[in-house]
């Protein structure tokens, strides 16, 4: 068989899978997407601003809360536009979809318990608020990115053991 | 009883009581003077440190509990001895942890709050731990009634 006839067959399977990607798997990648741009963007806004200033001296609250709010709004929105156009087959739920959104609050709450820890020893070492609150943050924006690429993952057959 | 399952006892009681320390320690010294000259971080790390070998004294305790038991009624001797933790053990222990992660999430929103807000450390530092001890507190709920009552 030559190269490119396996490639093309694979391809066509390629289709079958994502013609059968559930309604959970397509909110995921939905997700995934809006996390990473949101991650993306709230480092490209900070990290030029804490670069030659005093962490007191940064202002990081607005940036948080529109990463946050936009994030939101747009993945869910997105979401919610998604399942108001899909047909009505592909909205239930299966055991598989249950135990993939377990990996990804698995892998999730790792990352947030890491944030956690992170700022209790900071505000124990009394830093500034801006070091606590974005060792937080970005705890939760890691955790959403890589619970929904753990997620994706699962879908397409990498399944993890934890 | 899993070596697993005797820690979790051991965590019911010692963080209930390791919190009420904590916190009617630095709250009373709150209330009387400015939040900046109450040395909270000792007192922080002291609970933290007590809760750890708390438990690790629990499990003690109860395995020789399980031991003279097991010597006066002569049963239940394989028991003490099953201090391996097995793929149930694993599994009961993220089931545990799969349900107290909100604990976990709402800690670090309040605590994200209170540093925006600009609240001492103090608050804030108080806030993640009472996160952490109420999430292992239900998830050791949990994981007893898992152990007891199946999952």
């Amino acid at each position: 068989m030559s190269k490119g006839a396996s490639a093309g067959k694979k391809n066509s399977q390629d289709c079958e899978e994502w013609e059968a990607m559930s309604r959970d798997e397509v909110y995921n990648w939905i997700f995934a997407v809006v996390s990473v741009i949101g991650l993306i963007t709230y480092l490209a806004i900070l990290i030029p601003r804490i670069i030659g200033t005093p962490a007191s001296e940064v202002s990081y609250v607005a940036p948080l809360l529109w990463v946050f709010g936009t994030g939101m709004v747009v993945g869910f929105g997105v979401a919610l536009a998604v399942r108001l156009a899909s047909p009505k087959e592909t909205k239930v739920r299966d055991e598989r979809d249950k135990e993939i959104e377990l990996i990804g609050q698995y892998v999730g709450s790792a990352f947030v318990t890491m944030g956690a820890i992170a700022a209790l020893v900071l505000s124990i070492l009394e830093v500034d608020h801006f070091w606590v609150s974005n060792s937080l943050f970005v705890g939760f924006l890691l955790a959403a990115v890589l619970s929904t690429f753990a997620k994706a993952a699962a879908y397409r057959g990498e399944y993890p053991e934890i | 009883m899993t070596v697993e399952e005797r820690s979790v006892w051991a965590m019911l009681v010692v963080i209930p009581t390791a919190m009420t320390v904590y916190f009617s320690v630095v709250l009373s010294r709150a209330a009387s003077m400015p939040i900046e000259e109450v040395s909270w971080v000792v007192p922080l790390l002291w609970t933290i440190g007590a809760t750890i070998l708390g438990i690790i004294a629990g499990v003690i305790v109860i395995t020789i509990g399980m031991a003279i038991r097991a010597e006066i009624t002569g049963e239940g001797k394989e028991d003490i001895e099953d201090d391996r933790s097995d793929v149930r053990d694993k599994e009961i222990e993220r089931y545990g942890e799969a349900r107290a992660q909100h604990f976990t999430s709402i800690g670090a929103t309040a605590a994200i709050v209170l540093a925006m807000c600009g609240a001492h450390q103090f608050w804030i530092a108080s806030a993640l731990l009472l996160a952490g001890a109420l999430g292992g507190f239900y998830g050791g709920i949990i994981r007893i009634l898992a152990y007891r009552r199946g999952f």
